[in-house]
Formats: structure tokens, C-alpha cells, sequence
């Protein structure tokens, strides 16, 4: 309920005291609909019936009385008589016929048939004895006397069977129309009883409500006439304080003010350190790149002496081709030593011939042995050609082999010197690089102190406006704190409002003290968020310093 | 100009030689035929040829001793002097003196040649029937005229146009063939690896040329081969004068005389054919007696025939004497101390006695034959041909020498097979049938060695390289090997198992020089395509010694 | 007939220098009669004839015909060298026999005078001096003279064709 406004509180209860009287019309109405319903079957249902009854009643006496009243006339053929008799019948069947169209309550059959049997047997006899009585001529013809004695004997004795059995007919009507009649009488009462408790128990739950609500709406009143003197008491307080603090501010925002000064000459100073850095990097960016070039030159030069030695190794394979040449003029010296020995054997057998052919063949066997010392001389020519091959190949073969293993060594040595110096262009290139890199940090990082010593003069506005913003806040407290008196002047008003003339006085004086330093800590939480512009905070930081946590003893605002 | 003369004259000797060949043969014809006037013309022309010949040449004797003999025939031409056997004689008897004068002359074309002697003879008068025996033991020189005609070829018959060729040429030649046809195959070996590569008017040229040489060495080899003839008239003639000399009548007959042999052994044929035909006048026919006595007509019969069998030439001499007595034989050999006097000797064994040295069935030496020289240069000569002389006799109804020999010295179909890396070649004739053996073919019989089961048959199997001793080269896989199937009419079929079988070809025999002649089974040499020489193996005599042993008899042994 | 041909050629040749070829075998210089040679040919292939010793080299086609090559290395039982390029074949003239042996090299052709023969002094040689008819000084080399037909005599080949049968039975 606390947590309802007091809107709905009030509604609510308003609401309430609505349901509460249509329940209570409902109720009224429920009842004496009611109460009306059994008004409607007496009216509709019994009276009816009561009447048609009793006129039915009455005709069939009529009838008897008629009867009778014929039978002791002695009159014959008095036919005005009978016509009246038949009128009763008539009549009587009229209201039968009636009786008939409304409705049969419980057990009225039965009682009604009784009856309607009863009737119906008397106005047979009836009709017997009037048709004997139209036959008879006059009052002392049998048939008069038949008819008397029809009328006697037959007619009267059902007669007071009727009356008999209508008794009870008659009675449950009577006490059927009674019933209904007790039945409205009831349930008005009834009604009235349920709308009288209704009424009650809605006024009194009403009441509890109203009483409940107002109670809370007092409560709840006073609560912020309390708070709200609490308030400006604290709004004074913190009045109080933002009024020093903002000459505290003032004060921090002159100090500020000189060590941005300080801030801004040592960034002087980082920028042409920075500077020098710069013309430093560039320096040694040229010198890599001398030596880079150095570097380049040397590897040139290894690679021109490894062709030279490919160079050499190529007329090496020269050589080597020549040494095959050499072996090719070894084998066809031994194609010479071939030809030398089959020119030996060609030359035996000419001197076989020659032997053969005796005296004439002596010239030629001279002939033959010539040849055949020429052939032994050319072999052993050949012979030695072919030694003296065979050394020179050797001798140049090791020429050869020396050479080629020199020239290998040479051109191993060149390569690994080629590597070592492709590793010196690598790093000096890597070295160029950094340098470079380093040239461009620097430049970097002036433009960077440039950046810094533009948002130093911003700064230093800022600050000067600070101080100007600190003074104007702390006149803007001292309007405040009036303000807050007169706040809780009003306070005080709409406590009495509330509670009466015996309402207290808000507890202003110890309350705002404990606000305003919960709404301090707010702001330095505010400011902590906002660390970035560290500078601004510093005055307020300081004034909240006692009494805050030690945690905001951040070194980095000293250093700034 | 000399030279031209001799050299003219040397081809008269040469033609004459022929012609009084001829004109031999005529003669004994006229003695057969009596004066059919068909030989008498043609000896006539044959003695005109001559002297005309003789006279061109400048042979003066011999022409006028052409010329008497010319008269003489013209005489007997005419009928002016009858053909008796007196007459006959008489002109062979000039025939065997021109005979010998043409020889002497070409020895010494100087040498005088009268012969005062037959010409008388021949002038002698033959008007009368003379019937007086001219002394039949000297060479007195009766006779007429033998023929001789001028050289005019148009009057010679156009039948028998041959040219006398030295057969150191044709041998020359065939040589010169066998080597051509060396390089052919050579020259087609190279053409089958290299088809691909030649084109097409080359490999034509070069088939046609393969076949080509192959004519040439046929008809080259046909140039050594002669009709026996000349020998088997030389037979008639020997037959004749023998049995005039031991007073024997024989009638000799000769078939087959138009039978191709080579040349080189129809020269080593003559001397053994005439110490048979002797051997079979002198001791194979009886005397007229004997031959009376035994129931035969007086007259006895000789006849030679030649004939091919197999691959062979066979030469049969058949007389229908006495036969040749075993049990003599032996006895004989025995009193010669040829035969051990306890060696046993089969009837067939007995025979091959006549052969021995030094051995002769006759009692009395006669100027014929009886002095046991003879007979077995038969048997060494024909071995020289690689023949072979079957005996066969029937005592007391004859005797027939048959000789074997070689249809042709210089050439056979041969097949080159492999056998442990070396190569061989085996006469085509030899081998039935090859096959490639399957290991379950192959057996092994105890006692006998290994068997080849051939169709249900088995087979002794030798291995040709266990059998040449040429260590164990030969791939033991049986399943590679091939095997040889051997078959002679006379000999039991085996299996020869050898490496592979490379080629079949013709191949040219050449003799192996003394020093390897009689290596068993090695039959001569052939040189195969790629000029290389190869021996030439007879199967059956590579096996013989295994077979002999199966049989235990060595009849040389016993001879030797 | 091999015995009458050589002493023809002494015959014959008395007046005059004789002629030999001179050829080597192992260390030993040999000179058989210049007369006695057919022809002189390098070494070729030769093909191994069954049954024969194994000095016996085998045969060779020499233009046709078939020459039985002997290895006189072997049959003076020296250690055969490997055939190298000077490796020879003389091919003899002894009637009837042509053979051809097998020589180191064949080095020269000798005229020598009768004077320069001497009778076979007891050298020391692997040949068995039955086959040396006398040894010649020659540039101070010492020269065998080989008969070479009594070295390959007939009568050697018959004993060789008896071992032949032998071996065959």
C-alpha cells in the first residue's frame, strides 16, 4: 500500500465507496424483484384462480339451487328456469375454460380433476333429471315426480359431493395464493436486511480505508516536509562549502596556472630534443646508406672474382679437353702400333716369299727386311710418342687437378666471402631501415610536443576561466543558502499543513551535513570518470581530500 | 712365239688324251658290236681328229702314225678287211702306244715317238682272214691307224661341248666360293639386323645376290663332279687284257657308269677298283674247269655298278666266282702269323683278312696278283675317301665288294648346335627329329645310362657335352636343352641332348690337317658365317665307342 | 719327307747366309728356317677341338682353310702370357702338315753365316734340347734354333692321336 501513489490510493478508496453502494442498489433491486415475482403469481396465478374457482363454485350451485328451486315450484315446463340452469353451465365452463389457460401449480391437477369428476357426474344429473322434467306435462306427472326424485336422490347428493371435494380444491388454493403471498412478504424483507448489512459493512470498510490512507497520506507527508527541511538545511551546508571550495578552486586554478607555465618551457625543451633526435636519425639514415653502398660494391666485386674463377676453371676444362686430344692422338698412336705390327708381319712374310723365290727374290728379301726395320723403328717411335703422351697427359692432368682444386678453393672462399657480405648488406639495409624508422618517430613525436604545447595554451585558458567560473560560484552558493532558508521556511508551512498546527519543526540541523557529503562523493565519482581532464578536479579533489578515501591520493595529478 | 707353240701344243696333248679315251672305248664297243658300221664311222672320225691335230701342231710322227692307222680304219670301214678279235687287239694296242706317247710328249715335247713296229703291223695285210695270233706277251705295234682328226670344230659332233679346265682352278674357284658364300651369309645376317635401315632396291639386290651365289656354289661344286664312267671303261679294259692273260672267259658288265662323282675321288678311286676287278678275275672266278665242274657256264660274269643309297655312292664289283672261304682264311692268317693262333674271328670279321698286308688267298703269284700287296691299299685309299668297303660272299656262288663313299667331298646341309658355349656342326642327314624334352622324359636305366622316352619308345640319351669331354659347360637344365634324335637304317636310333640348336646351313667341309684327322666323331671342319672355323661331328661315331663297349668287340684290335 | 726338307734348304743355302725368323717365347728368343714359314698373321680366334691336349690351341680359318694352331708356350710348358698385341701366329710349311703356332711376338728375320751357328751348348732353356740344332749369337742375344718338325714331329701327333683314342675309348 506504502508503494501505491496517492492518486490511486485515492482513487481506490473512491472507487471502493461506488461498489459499495451499487452493491447495495443491486442488492435492493434483486430483492424486490423478487419480492415482486411473488406478487406476480399472486396476482397472476392465484387470483385468477380463486376467482374462477369460486365463479365455478358458485354457477354449479346456481345450477342446484335452480334445481331444487324447479323441483319445489311444481312448475311444469318452465323453461326460463331450465334456459338459467343452462346459462350457469355455461358460464361455468367459461371459467373452466379459464381456469384451464393459467398455469397448474404442484399437486392443483389431482384436485382439480377430483373436483371437475364430481362436477361433471352432478351435471349428468342434471341433464338426466331436466330431460325427465321436459317430459313431464305437468307437476303431477311421474315424470315431475322422477324429476323431483332425481333431483333429491341424484342431483342433491352429488351436489354435496361437490362441495365436498371443492373444499379442498378451494383450499389449496387458498393456501397456495397464501404461500405466494408470504414468499413476497419475505423476500422484501430479505431484501432490506441484505441491503441494510451491505450499506454497513461497505460504510465500514470505507471508513477503515479512509482512515488507513489518510493516516499513510499523513505519514508520507510529513516524511518529505521532513526531508525537504532536511534538505535545504543541507543545501545551505553544501552552499557553505561550494562557497569555499570554489575559493579554494580559485586559488588551486592560480597554481595550476603556474605550473602550466613550468609544463609548457620543459616542453620547449623536449621539442628541440626531439629536434636534435631527428637531425641524429637522419644522419645515420645517410650513413647506412653509405655504407650500403660500400657494402654493394664489395659484393660486386666478390662476384666478378667468382666469374674470374669460373673463367679459370673453364679454360681448365679446356685444358682438360686438350688432354683428351692428347688421349686421342695415344690411341691413334696405338692404331699407329697396329698398323706398325701388321706392316712387321706383311714384311715377314715378303721375306718368306722372297726366300721362297730363292735367288730372285734376294733383292726383295732386302727390300723386306728394310721394311720391316722401318716398321720395328716407326713401332718404337710410336712407342715412345706414346710414353712421352702419356707423361705430358699425366703431367697435365696434375696441372689440371691442382689448378682446378685451387680455383675450387678460390671460388669457395669468394662465395663464403659473397655470403658474408650479402649478411652485411642485409643487416646494414635492416639498420637503414630503423634509422629511418627511428627519423620518422622523431618527426613524429615533434609534431606530437607541438600538439602537447597547443593544448598547454588551451589549458591555461581553461584555467583562467576556471578561476573566473570558482569566484562566480561561490556567490552563487551564498544566493543558494538564502535561497535554502527561505525553502525551509516553506517546509515548515507545509508541515503544518499536513499535520496540523502540532506539527514539528523539519530536523534540519543534523541531516544536511551527512547529504551534502553523500552528494560530494557523487561528484568525485563523477570526476573520477571524467579523470582525463585531471586538471579541472584538482581544487575540488583537494577540498573533498579530508574527509574522502585516501585512494584518490593519485600520484599522477601531482606529476602533472 | 714359243711359248704360244708349247702352249698349243699342250692343248693338242690334252684333247688327244680325250680322244684316245674315246676311241679306247670304241674299240672295245667294235669287239662287242662286230662291225656296226655306226662305231667303225665314228672311230674313223676320231682317228682323222686326230692326225689332223697332230699334223696342225707339228707333231709329225705322231701324224704319220695317225695316218697309217687312219688307212688301216678306212680298210676296215669299207669292209676290205674283216673285224677280228686279232684286229681289235691290234688297235688297242695303238691306242695304249699313243696313249703313252702323248704322255711322254707332254713331258718332252721333243721327244721322238716312231714306232717302226706297229706300223708294219698295221700295213700287214689283212685281206686274208688271218687268224695267226699276234704274240700276245709284249707290246709288239700292229695295228691300224687310231683315229685322228683335224682340229675343225664343224666337223666334230655338236653333242659334247665341254673346255678342260685344271682342277687347281676349279679348286681355286671353290674355295673362292665357300668364302663368298661366307660373306653372304655374313652380308645377310647383317641385312636381317639391319632391314629396317636399308632401302628397299638394296635388300632386293641383296636377296638376289644370296641367290645367286648359292647357284654359283652349286654349279662350282657340280665342276668337281664327273660321270664314273671313264673309270668304269678303264675296268672293262683291265678286265679284258687279265682275263686274256690267265686264259679266262669273262664277260663283263657295267651300270650306273653315268653316276657323279668328285672328281678328287674318282682319281683315288681307280687304283682300288682295279686291284679289285683283278682280285675278282684272277682268284674270284674259277678256271673253265672248275667253273664246269662246280656246274656254272664256262664263261664267268663281272659286273660293276654304281648307284646312290642314302647320302652314299655305292660301288658294287660282283662276280660270280667261289666265294670266299672263312675257315681258309683263318687257317691262312694263322700260317702268317696275322692271327693269333687262338683268336676267334666271325665269318664277317674273316673276310675283312683279304685286306690285311701281306695276305693272299692264292696259292701261286701270278703277274696278276697273288703278291699280297694290293687289297689293302684298297682298304686305305677308300678310308682316305671316308669309304667304306662291305664284303659280301656266298661260298662257291660269289662274291661282291661294295664300296661307300661320300656322294660329294666338299659340302654338306649341316646343322650348327651349341653346346657349352661352343658351336658344332651335325650333318642334317643324321638327325630324324628334334625336340625340346621335358624333364619328365628323361630317365635313367641302371647299366645303360640315361634314356629319352619318346612316344612310348625310350630312347639312350647322350649328352654331347659329357661326351666331348669339354667339362661340365653345358647347362644341366634339361628343360632348355634340346635333343637330337638320331636315326640311321642300320644303326638303333638315340637321343642326343645339346644346348641349342642355332642354324641350319650348307656348309663346306674341310679337311682337318693329318695331325687331327681320326678324332672319334669329329668328321672336319667347317667355316661358319662369321668366319670362324667349326668342327663337323658324326654322331654315330661319337657314340660308336659307347656302343662297341656295350658290344665287347674291337675286331681292329685283332687285325692290327 | 719333313727330314729331306730341311737339309734341301742347307743344301741349297750353304754358300749364301741363311735366313731364319726369329720370334719370342717367354724370355727365350727362338729362329726357326725362314723357309719353313708359310706366312706370319696376328693373333686371331681359334675354336677348341675335343679331345686334344692342351697345348693343342684348336682350329682356325685361315682364307678358306682349316689350320690346327699349336700354343708352343704351352708345349714347351712355359707359363702362357696373357695374348697381347704382339701375340702371333706363324703358320709353317711342313709339308704335308700346315699347323700354326702361337708365339709372344715375332720379332725379326736372321741372316745368319754358318760361322755364327754353334752346336747346342748345354743352355739352360724350359725346351728340351732335342729340339735345338744350335744356338746363334746375335747382337748379344742368344738365339735357339728350333726344328721346329722334329718339335712337332709326326711322330708327336701320332702320340698325341694315340692319347686321343685312349682317351676317347
Amino acid at each position: 500500500m506504502k508503494n501505491m501513489s496517492l492518486r490511486f490510493k485515492l482513487f481506490t478508496l473512491s472507487g471502493f465507496l461506488v461498489l459499495v453502494s451499487v452493491v447495495v442498489g443491486g442488492i435492493g433491486q434483486w430483492s424486490s424483484s423478487r419480492t415482486a415475482a411473488s406478487y406476480a403469481k399472486v396476482t397472476d396465478i392465484n387470483v385468477p384462480n380463486l376467482v374462477n374457482v369460486y365463479e365455478m363454485l358458485v354457477k354449479e350451485r346456481q345450477t342446484r339451487v335452480l334445481m331444487t328451486q324447479l323441483a319445489l315450484s311444481n312448475k311444469v315446463n318452465d323453461q326460463d328456469h331450465v334456459k338459467a340452469i343452462e346459462k350457469q353451465w355455461s358460464e361455468f365452463d367459461d371459467a373452466d375454460k379459464v381456469y384451464n389457460t393459467i398455469p397448474f401449480g404442484p399437486g392443483e391437477q389431482e384436485t382439480y380433476d377430483l373436483v371437475k369428476k364430481t362436477i361433471d357426474e352432478e351435471r349428468a344429473a342434471q341433464k338426466k333429471a331436466l330431460d325427465t322434467y321436459a317430459k313431464a306435462s305437468n307437476e303431477k306427472s311421474p315424470e315431475f315426480k322422477q324429476f323431483v326424485q332425481i333431483v333429491t336422490s341424484e342431483v342433491n347428493p352429488l351436489g354435496d359431493k361437490v362441495r365436498t371435494n371443492s373444499m379442498k380444491w378451494r383450499e389449496y388454493h387458498k393456501d397456495f395464493s397464501k404461500k405466494n403471498g408470504d414468499e413476497g412478504i419475505a423476500s422484501a424483507r430479505a431484501g432490506a436486511t441484505l441491503s441494510m448489512g451491505t450499506l454497513g459493512l461497505g460504510s465500514l470498510i470505507g471508513l477503515i480505508f479512509a482512515v488507513l490512507f489518510s493516516n499513510g497520506l499523513v505519514r508520507t507527508l510529513r516524511a518529505i516536509s521532513t526531508a525537504i527541511a532536511e534538505s535545504s538545511g543541507q543545501v545551505s551546508s553544501a552552499a557553505g562549502q561550494i562557497a569555499s571550495s570554489s575559493e579554494e578552486l580559485s586559488q588551486a586554478a592560480t597554481e595550476q596556472a603556474a605550473s602550466l607555465e613550468e609544463t609548457a618551457a620543459s616542453i620547449e625543451e623536449m621539442s628541440s630534443m626531439v629536434n636534435k633526435n631527428n637531425e641524429n636519425s637522419r644522419n645515420s639514415a645517410r650513413a647506412t646508406d653509405e655504407s650500403l653502398g660500400g657494402t654493394n660494391k664489395g659484393k660486386q666485386a666478390v662476384e666478378q672474382m667468382i666469374r674470374s674463377m669460373a673463367e679459370i676453371n673453364e679454360s681448365n676444362s679446356q685444358i682438360a679437353e686438350i688432354v683428351k686430344v692428347i688421349r686421342e692422338i695415344d690411341s691413334k698412336t696405338k692404331v699407329i702400333n697396329d698398323i706398325v705390327f701388321q706392316t712387321k708381319l706383311l714384311s715377314f712374310n715378303a721375306s718368306v716369299e722372297a726366300a721362297r723365290a730363292g735367288e730372285h727374290g734376294k733383292g726383295f728379301a732386302v727390300v723386306a727386311e728394310e721394311v720391316g726395320n722401318l716398321a720395328q723403328m716407326s713401332g718404337s717411335a710410336a712407342e715412345e710418342i706414346s710414353s712421352l703422351l702419356e707423361s705430358s697427359i699425366q703431367k697435365v692432368e696434375g696441372i689440371v687437378g691442382q689448378t682446378r682444386t685451387k680455383v675450387e678453393n678460390g671460388t669457395q672462399t669468394a662465395q663464403s666471402c659473397g655470403a658474408v657480405l650479402d649478411e652485411i648488406v642485409k643487416s646494414v639495409t635492416s639498420v637503414a631501415k630503423m634509422a629511418g624508422e627511428i627519423s620518422t618517430a622523431c618527426n613524429e613525436q615533434s609534431q606530437g610536443v607541438q600538439e602537447i604545447t597547443k593544448a598547454m595554451n588551451q589549458l591555461d585558458q581553461v584555467t583562467q576561466q576556471n578561476a573566473a567560473t570558482s569566484e562566480e560560484a561561490a556567490s552563487a552558493a551564498e544566493e543558494l543558502s538564502a535561497q535554502a532558508e527561505s525553502l525551509n521556511s516553506l517546509v515548515n508551512n507545509l508541515v503544518q499543513a499536513v499535520e496540523g498546527s502540532a506539527g514539528q519543526q523539519a530536523p534540519a540541523a543534523p541531516a544536511p551535513a551527512k547529504a551534502a557529503k553523500q552528494k560530494t562523493e557523487a561528484k568525485v565519482v563523477k570526476l573520477e570518470q571524467r579523470k582525463a581532464k585531471a586538471e579541472k578536479p584538482a581544487p575540488m579533489r583537494q577540498a573533498a581530500g579530508a574527509e574522502t578515501a585516501p585512494e584518490y591520493e593519485d600520484p599522477r595529478f601531482r606529476e602533472v | 712365239m714359243e711359248n704360244f707353240e708349247a702352249e698349243i701344243r699342250m692343248g693338242f696333248l690334252d684333247e688327244a688324251k680325250e680322244l684316245l679315251a674315246n676311241a679306247e672305248q670304241c674299240f672295245l664297243n667294235l669287239e662287242n658290236a662286230h662291225r656296226d658300221p655306226a662305231v667303225i664311222e665314228q672311230i674313223f672320225r676320231l682317228a682323222h681328229n686326230f692326225k689332223g691335230s697332230a699334223g696342225a701342231v707339228g707333231f709329225t710322227d705322231l701324224k704319220d702314225f695317225a695316218h697309217k692307222l687312219e688307212s688301216l680304219l678306212l680298210k676296215v670301214k669299207n669292209g676290205e678287211i674283216p673285224v677280228t678279235p686279232k684286229l681289235i687287239g691290234l688297235l688297242l694296242r695303238c691306242n695304249d702306244y699313243l696313249s703313252s706317247t702323248v704322255e711322254r710328249l707332254r713331258a718332252d715335247t721333243s721327244a721322238s715317238c716312231a714306232n717302226p713296229a706297229l706300223c708294219t703291223e698295221m700295213e700287214g695285210d689283212f685281206t686274208q682272214d688271218l687268224q695267226a695270233e699276234p704274240p700276245a706277251s709284249a707290246f709288239p705295234p700292229p695295228n691300224k691307224e687310231p683315229a685322228a682328226q683335224p682340229s675343225i670344230p664343224a666337223t666334230k659332233p655338236a653333242a659334247d661341248e665341254s673346255v678342260r679346265v685344271a682342277l687347281e682352278k676349279i679348286d681355286h674357284l671353290l674355295n673362292n666360293v665357300g668364302e663368298l658364300s661366307i660373306l653372304q651369309t655374313v652380308m645377310d645376317q647383317q641385312r636381317r639386323q639391319a632391314a629396317s635401315n636399308l632401302n628397299p632396291l638394296m635388300l632386293k639386290t641383296i636377296g638376289q645376290m644370296s641367290k645367286i651365289i648359292k647357284e654359283v656354289q652349286t654349279v662350282s661344286m657340280s665342276l668337281r663332279m664327273l660321270p664314273v664312267r671313264q673309270t668304269f671303261q678303264k675296268m672293262q679294259r683291265i678286265v679284258r687284257d687279265t682275263s686274256a692273260t690267265l686264259g679266262k672267259e669273262v664277260e663283263f658288265r657295267s651300270s650306273g657308269d653315268e653316276t657323279e662323282l668328285d672328281k678328287t675321288v674318282i682319281e683315288q678311286l681307280g687304283d682300288p677298283l682295279v686291284h679289285m676287278v683283278r682280285n675278282a678275275v684272277d682268284h674270284g672266278l674259277e678256271n673253265k674247269e672248275e667253273r664246269e665242274k662246280a656246274g656254272k657256264s664256262p664263261v664267268g660274269h663281272i659286273s660293276l655298278s654304281a648307284f646312290h643309297r642314302g647320302g652314299q655312292i655305292v660301288i658294287e664289283i660282283r662276280d660270280d666266282g667261289r666265294g670266299l672261304d672263312a675257315e681258309k682264311l683263318r687257317k691262312k692268317a694263322r700260317e702268317k702269323g696275322l692271327l693269333a693262333a687262338n683268336a676267334e674271328l666271325s665269318d664277317e670279321e674273316a673276310y675283312h683278312l683279304v685286306f690285311a698286308p701281306g695276305f693272299s688267298t692264292k696259292e701261286a703269284v701270278t703277274d696278276v696278283s697273288g703278291r699280297g700287296v694290293g687289297m689293302d691299299v684298297v682298304k686305305t685309299n677308300i678310308s682316305a675317301l671316308r669309304g667304306e668297303v662291305e664284303i659280301e660272299t656266298d661260298l662257291g656262288k660269289g662274291t661282291c665288294f661294295r664300296v661307300l663313299l661320300p656322294l660329294t667331298l666338299a659340302i654338306i646341309d649341316g646343322m650348327v648346335v651349341s653346346v657349352g658355349g661352343e658351336r658344332y656342326v651335325v650333318p642334317i642327314n643324321q638327325v630324324h627329329e628334334t625336340l625340346q624334352p621335358k624333364e619328365s622324359d628323361l630317365g635313367t636305366i641302371q647299366n645303360s645310362g640315361e634314356v629319352l622316352l619318346l612316344r612310348g619308345k625310350s630312347l639312350p640319351l647322350y649328352r654331347l657335352d659329357r661326351l666331348l669331354k669339354r667339362g661340365a659347360k653345358g647347362n644341366g637344365k634339361a628343360s632348355e636343352a634340346i635333343a637330337l634324335i638320331c636315326a640311321d637304317n642300320s644303326l638303333p636310333p638315340f637321343a642326343m641332348l645339346v644346348d641349342s640348336i642355332l642354324c641350319q646351313q650348307q656348309v663346306v667341309i674341310k679337311s682337318l690337317g693329318e695331325e687331327v684327322t681320326g678324332l672319334p666323331g669329329i668328321s672336319g671342319a667347317a667355316i661358319l658365317g662369321d668366319g670362324k672355323a667349326s668342327l663337323i661331328l658324326d654322331l654315330f661315331e661319337v657314340t660308336s665307342s659307347l656302343r662297341k663297349k656295350s658290344k665287347n668287340a674291337i675286331p681292329k684290335g685283332a687285325i692290327a | 719327307m719333313n727330314d729331306n726338307l730341311i737339309p734341301n734348304i742347307e743344301t741349297k743355302q750353304t754358300t749364301e747366309d741363311l735366313r731364319y725368323l726369329a720370334f719370342s717365347l717367354g724370355k727365350e728368343q727362338y729362329a726357326i728356317p725362314l723357309l719353313q714359314v708359310k706366312e706370319v698373321i696376328a693373333h686371331t680366334e681359334t675354336t677348341p677341338v675335343p679331345y686334344t691336349p692342351q697345348y693343342f690351341k684348336g682350329i682356325m680359318n685361315l682364307r678358306g682353310q682349316v689350320i690346327s694352331v699349336i700354343d708352343l708356350r704351352l708345349k714347351f710348358k712355359m707359363t702362357t702370357k696373357e695374348n697381347s698385341r704382339q701375340t702371333a701366329f706363324v703358320i709353317l710349311d711342313l709339308s704335308p702338315l700346315s699347323l700354326g703356332v702361337v708365339v709372344d711376338s715375332v720379332d725379326t728375320v736372321l741372316s745368319l753365316t754358318k760361322e755364327e751357328i754353334s752346336p747346342t751348348p748345354d743352355v739352360e732353356s724350359s725346351t728340351p734340347t732335342d729340339y735345338v740344332e744350335g744356338v746363334a749369337r746375335k747382337d748379344k742375344k742368344l738365339v735357339l734354333l728350333l726344328n721346329i718338325a722334329k718339335t712337332l714331329s709326326v711322330e708327336d701327333l701320332k702320340a698325341l692321336k694315340r692319347s686321343q683314342e685312349t682317351k676317347a675309348a
